[in-house]
Formats: structure tokens, C-alpha cells, sequence
């Protein structure tokens, strides 16, 4: 999702500034088990439309749904033998792309899914920004930029998605070969790393993977060695924002070495007070403590805070709560022109609304439908054109303004 | 201020660390030049971050090094280039990316403390391990495969408190609860302690990680 309501100019300014690399020295590509792949799997679709409705993270179901939006899981892997993506040359890496995009293909699915394959050089820029804003794949991702200035656009990467439920997606040459990631409804990080796991095992028998009796799996950034593993789970706490213990909340995650982050990742800011808890350390703690850490004992203890929280505004304070988000659907339902953190922000409010109860026409899946529609690819996919910053707000308006609307009939 | 000198006016200070103490000095540019030290006043900031931390004019604690491979002691302390890749330390410090797998061991003596301090202390893995990497460990001898699942330590510590968590779920009657920590002090109770060969390992570790739910892939392997 981006935060931001500017376009993407590096998407727009289409020239790749690769610098005069290293002629990649050729090495036989491993032996990959070819036969495997064509028995128990249907392979992977290439191409075509990234899906544009509701997804996954976005079912407002599972445990703890008043408070936790989503829980992701991502394991940053590389293979062994070749450079890292940000310094290999561009030779190196169509060869690892087409040494993973292989390797995925003969992964076994679960009947009734499909695994498609986004080669992102020849990519459009709608699709490109779709998958980010489904947060199937970074915005880094997207533009092909490393952070040491390499690559671009046309750089050789791709991302695979696991379709219908996009719960699944492994992302090829980002700053590490391979970044498997799972995102799931509710707090239910344990599924996501079962899942990827499953699919870390599969890819495994096909490829080997750097290694490190000390440091564990070897990423191109030192900060994610280790277990390689980042979990993060999106919670929703504008009830303490309301009373006013929010800071306490954050400070508390500071202290136990958890990175508290806005709805949209790294720099975003946290309108709407959507905001992502993630681990920041990888090396020293297996990936069962981390789970058990942040699953088992954080995430309910602010969830917890969060529902004590509303229950204290519901009880003593209701006048002060219903103001908050009865403005905020006003606002909503009356508005023509919608900044994309405005919306946020008043969708926030209204979910608190929904969730407590105060709000009885309007459903907990339309507002995170809307938190999904309001952005800039999504409103440009709706229409079918481009759209102008201030054509995006007039379409931001009035797709909000129908939805919570048509409800209330 | 006098330079040591006592002839000219200092207009170099440099602040030394030497094991931990501060060392200052205030130099004219004459004694500077003649002492080596650099009275570049344009050198980039880049530049004096990787001198700082290549090891010049300073004593870096060495967190890992007691981890440290004796084989690979011999070039890490070096400033050579990444023999792999070309990496150098000093473009590794001024991007924070690596160049290739090798720039682990290349740099593990100068990567160790940077790591540490970025882990929280952490400075050994533990947890999942590729099967390939346990295969081969568990050949090269048991001793590191020990710290890599955990230690015996660390699975004693970790055993000791999920009882009393269990102990604290049956006083309160969450039986659910206590159901689902009985399984994991089943489960880490059946890692093996002492490897008795690398094949029994592998094969209940992998088991212990991947549960029931494997996939498809397993049977046509």
C-alpha cells in the first residue's frame, strides 16, 4: 500500500542507470530436478492481470481480528555461490532469476491454487504498483533499485504469487535471491511460518542455500542473518491513541527490541494508527522463540491494552468515542476530495466505530476493502486510465462516499 | 594550544582509543605530517568511517572471535578484498550490503562485532538449518550442531519454562493451553542431545520442524 499519493517517478523516468558491471563469469546452472516439477505440478502461469479485489490480509477474520489486521512472515534467502543481487552484475542475475523462477515452478501447490509468475522487467507500471500496494512485493521491488545505487528498472527480477488467496508470495533477485513471504488474516503467525517453511523445504531440495555454522542463512544485508526471518503483525490501536498511551505502547516494543513501523513499512507514517510490530533481531534467537516471543506474548499483551482501552471509552467516556468516529464517517460520507492519508486517517476511526459497535451500518469488510481500493493503482485500475493527483482524489471521494453510503440503505 | 612541540600552534586534535582508553593529542601540521597522521581536511566522511573501522588507531573488542574458525582467522583480519567477489570492507561499510556468501568469512573477524551489536549480543545461530548444511556438519562432527539446535543448555532453560508456563495454565484451568505446551516440551525434549549420526539427526529435526503438514514434495523425492 503507499502511503504517499505521489506517483512513482522512477517508474515514470524508465531509464535504468546500471553502471558498467563486472562481466559475469559463466557457471554451469545446477542440476535442477526437472522431473520432479513436471509430476506434481500444474507449473506456473506466466504473466497476466494481478487480481484487484479484497485479498487475504484484508478478511478481517481470525484471532484477535478487533485489534490485529494481518501477520506476515518473510524468510530472506540466497543461493549458494553466486554474489548477492545489489552486487552481482546483470548477467549473474538473469541467471539466478532463471535458476529460481525454475525452482518455484516445480514447487507442489495445494489443489485449486495457482502460481504466477511476474517477470518484472517487461511488467507494466499499473501491475507493478498493484502487487506493492497488495503488499505482495516492496516498493524497492517495484523500481529494481538497490540501496547501493545498482540496478533498475529493466534490472532482471521477478515475484511469484500464489493466486487466489495471494497468501504466499516469493520475491526473486529483491536485495536477497529469494524473499518468501506469508501474510494471513488476524494473529496467526505460526500458519504463515508453517507455510513458509513448506515452501523454504521445497526450494531447498532444488537449490542450495549459503550457509553459515555462525551467522546461519547469509543475506546480502548483515542485519538479517540468522534465521533470515522477519515477522511483523499490522494492529489497529486508535482507542490508545484516544486516551493518550499510545507512546507507552511503543516504547515498551522499543525496549524489547521490536521495530514499530506505520501501516505501509519501512518510513511510512501511521496514519489511521495502523501500525506494523516486527523484530529487528535475527541471529541468537531460533525462529520458535521469536514466534513464541512476539505471538504468544507481545502481540496479545497490546491487544490486550488496545481492548481495555475501548472498553474504558465505551463505559465511562462513549461521548468522547462517538464524536471521534461519528465525524470521521461524516466526513467520509460527505467528502468530494479525499487526500489518501485523510481517508486513512477517518477510516481508522469508523473501523473503531464498526469494531465497537457504535457504527451498525457499516460492515468490518468494507472498510478494509476501502483501505485496499483508496490507493492510487487501485482507483487507476477501477477507472482503466491514469489519473492526476487531483483526479485520484475526486475518485478517492466518491468510491468512499458510495460504498459507506450504499450501506446505510 | 602548543603543539607537542612546543614550537607551534596546535591545529590538529586527535582523539585516539587505545584498549578502551581515550587517548588525545594536539599536533601542529609539521608534527602531524611527519606522525602520519592525516591532515587532509576534504578526506569524506566515508573515508574516515572505514579507516575507523578497518582497525587504524583503534581496538576493536572482538566479540565472536572465541566462535572464530581457526582457518579462517588467518585472512579475515586483513584488508584485502573479498577473494570471491572483490568486495572491499570499506564499500561494505559504506552501503551496508555484502557482496557474496564468501564476504562472511572473508570479513568474519571485523563482520563479528558489527553483527553482534546489530543481534542484541546475538552471535551464534540457532534454529532452522538447511538439511544440506546439517548433513555436512553433522559429517564434520557434533560439536557445532549442539549450539546450532539450541545447546543443551539453552533446551534445559527452554524446557524449565514452558513447565511453569504449563504448571500455570493447569492452575488455571486453560486446558488448551496446556495441551499445546506439553506438545512443545514433547517436541523439544525429542531433539537429540548427542548427534549419533548425522542421518538419525537430520531426519527428526527436519520432522520437528516441518510437522504434519508435508507437502506433496516429500513423496517424490
Amino acid at each position: 500500500m503507499q502511503a504517499n499519493d505521489q506517483s512513482d517517478q522512477s517508474d515514470q523516468s524508465g531509464q535504468s542507470r546500471d553502471l558498467p558491471e563486472r562481466s559475469g563469469s559463466k557457471r554451469p546452472i545446477p542440476h535442477i530436478n526437472i522431473d520432479r516439477g513436471s509430476i506434481d505440478s500444474g507449473g506456473m502461469i506466466t504473466g497476466g492481470p494481478v487480481q484487484s479485489g479484497t485479498t487475504e490480509w484484508l478478511k478481517g477474520t481470525g484471532e484477535m481480528c478487533d485489534v490485529v489486521l494481518s501477520s506476515r512472515a518473510r524468510a530472506a534467502r540466497n543461493l549458494a555461490g553466486f554474489p548477492f543481487p545489489p552486487a552481482a552484475s546483470s548477467a549473474d542475475r538473469s541467471q539466478i532469476m532463471e535458476i529460481c523462477r525454475r525452482c518455484i515452478e516445480s514447487l507442489g501447490r495445494d489443489e485449486g491454487t495457482t502460481m504466477r509468475w511476474f517477470d518484472l522487467r517487461d511488467s507494466e507500471p499499473i501491475d507493478r504498483r498493484l502487487l506493492v500496494e497488495r503488499q505482495l512485493m516492496s516498493r524497492q521491488h517495484a523500481r529494481g533499485r538497490y540501496s547501493n545505487g545498482q540496478g533498475g528498472l529493466d534490472s532482471p527480477r521477478g515475484v511469484a504469487v500464489l493466486e487466489p488467496h495471494e497468501q504466499i508470495s516469493i520475491l526473486v533477485n529483491e536485495e536477497d535471491h529469494l524473499r518468501v513471504q506469508a501474510i494471513r488474516s488476524g494473529l496467526s503467525l505460526h500458519e504463515c511460518l508453517d507455510e513458509i517453511n513448506r515452501f523454504d523445504d521445497g526450494i531447498e531440495e532444488v537449490v542450495e542455500y549459503a550457509f553459515h555454522p555462525q551467522f546461519g542463512y547469509l543475506t546480502a544485508c548483515p542485519t538479517n542473518v540468522g534465521t533470515g526471518l522477519r515477522l511483523s503483525v499490522m494492529v489497529h490501536l486508535p482507542a490508545l491513541k484516544i486516551t493518550g498511551e499510545l507512546e507507552k505502547v511503543r516504547n515498551a516494543a522499543g525496549d524489547m527490541g521490536l521495530a514499530v513501523r506505520g501501516l505501509y513499512g519501512e518510513g511510512s507514517q501511521a496514519a489511521g494508527e495502523f501500525y506494523q510490530i516486527s523484530n529487528q533481531v535475527t541471529l541468537g534467537r531460533s525462529d520458535e522463540m521469536l514466534l513464541r516471543e512476539i505471538e504468544r506474548e507481545v502481540v496479545p499483551s497490546i491487544v490486550r491494552y488496545e481492548q481495555h482501552a475501548r472498553a474504558q471509552l465505551m463505559t465511562e467516556n462513549r461521548p468522547l468515542l462517538e464524536d471521534h468516529v461519528f465525524r470521521s464517517l461524516g466526513i467520509l460520507r460527505g467528502a468530494r476530495l479525499l487526500k489518501p492519508d485523510e481517508a486513512l486517517e477517518h477510516l481508522g476511526l469508523v473501523r473503531l466505530g464498526v469494531v465497537c459497535k457504535v457504527i451498525p451500518d457499516v460492515t468490518l469488510a468494507s472498510v478494509h476493502e476501502l483501505l485496499l481500493l483508496i490507493q492510487p493503482g487501485h482507483l487507476q485500475h477501477a477507472l482503466g486510465k491514469e489519473l492526476s493527483q487531483s483526479e485520484r482524489r475526486v475518485a478517492r471521494a466518491t468510491l468512499v462516499r458510495e460504498r459507506l453510503n450504499f450501506e446505510s440503505k | 594550544m602548543l603543539c607537542e612541540c612546543q614550537q607551534r600552534q596546535a591545529t590538529i586534535h586527535e582523539v585516539i582509543l587505545q584498549h578502551g582508553q581515550k587517548v588525545e593529542r594536539h599536533l601542529c601540521e609539521q608534527c602531524a605530517s611527519l606522525q602520519g597522521v592525516s591532515t587532509d581536511p576534504h578526506m569524506p566522511i566515508s573515508q574516515l568511517i572505514s579507516n575507523y573501522i578497518s582497525g587504524k588507531n583503534l581496538s576493536i573488542p572482538v566479540v565472536g572471535s572465541k566462535d572464530t574458525p581457526k582457518s579462517q582467522t588467518a585472512r579475515s583480519g586483513s584488508t584485502l578484498p573479498c577473494p570471491v567477489c572483490s568486495m572491499t570492507f570499506a564499500k561494505f561499510k559504506d552501503t551496508g550490503l555484502l557482496g557474496c556468501p564468501s564476504c562472511y568469512t572473508s570479513f568474519q573477524k571485523r563482520l563479528s562485532p558489527l553483527i553482534a551489536r546489530a543481534h542484541d549480543n546475538g552471535e551464534q545461530h540457532i534454529g532452522k538449518v538447511p538439511r544440506r548444511a546439517l548433513a555436512s556438519l553433522g559429517r564434520a562432527g557434533g560439536e557445532g550442531l549442539e549450539s546450532l539446535i539450541g545447546g543443551v543448555s539453552e533446551r534445559e532453560q527452554r524446557l524449565g519454562q514452558v513447565r511453569d508456563k504449563l504448571n500455570h495454565a493447569v492452575a488455571h484451568e486453560d486446558y488448551e493451553r496446556a495441551a499445546m505446551l506439553r506438545d512443545e516440551m514433547t517436541r523439544l525434549a525429542s531433539l537429540p542431545t548427542s548427534p549419533t549420526s548425522p542421518t538419525s539427526l537430520s531426519a527428526s529435526q527436519v520432522e520437528s520442524r516441518r510437522g504434519a503438514g508435508s507437502p506433496a514434495l516429500e513423496e517424490s523425492s
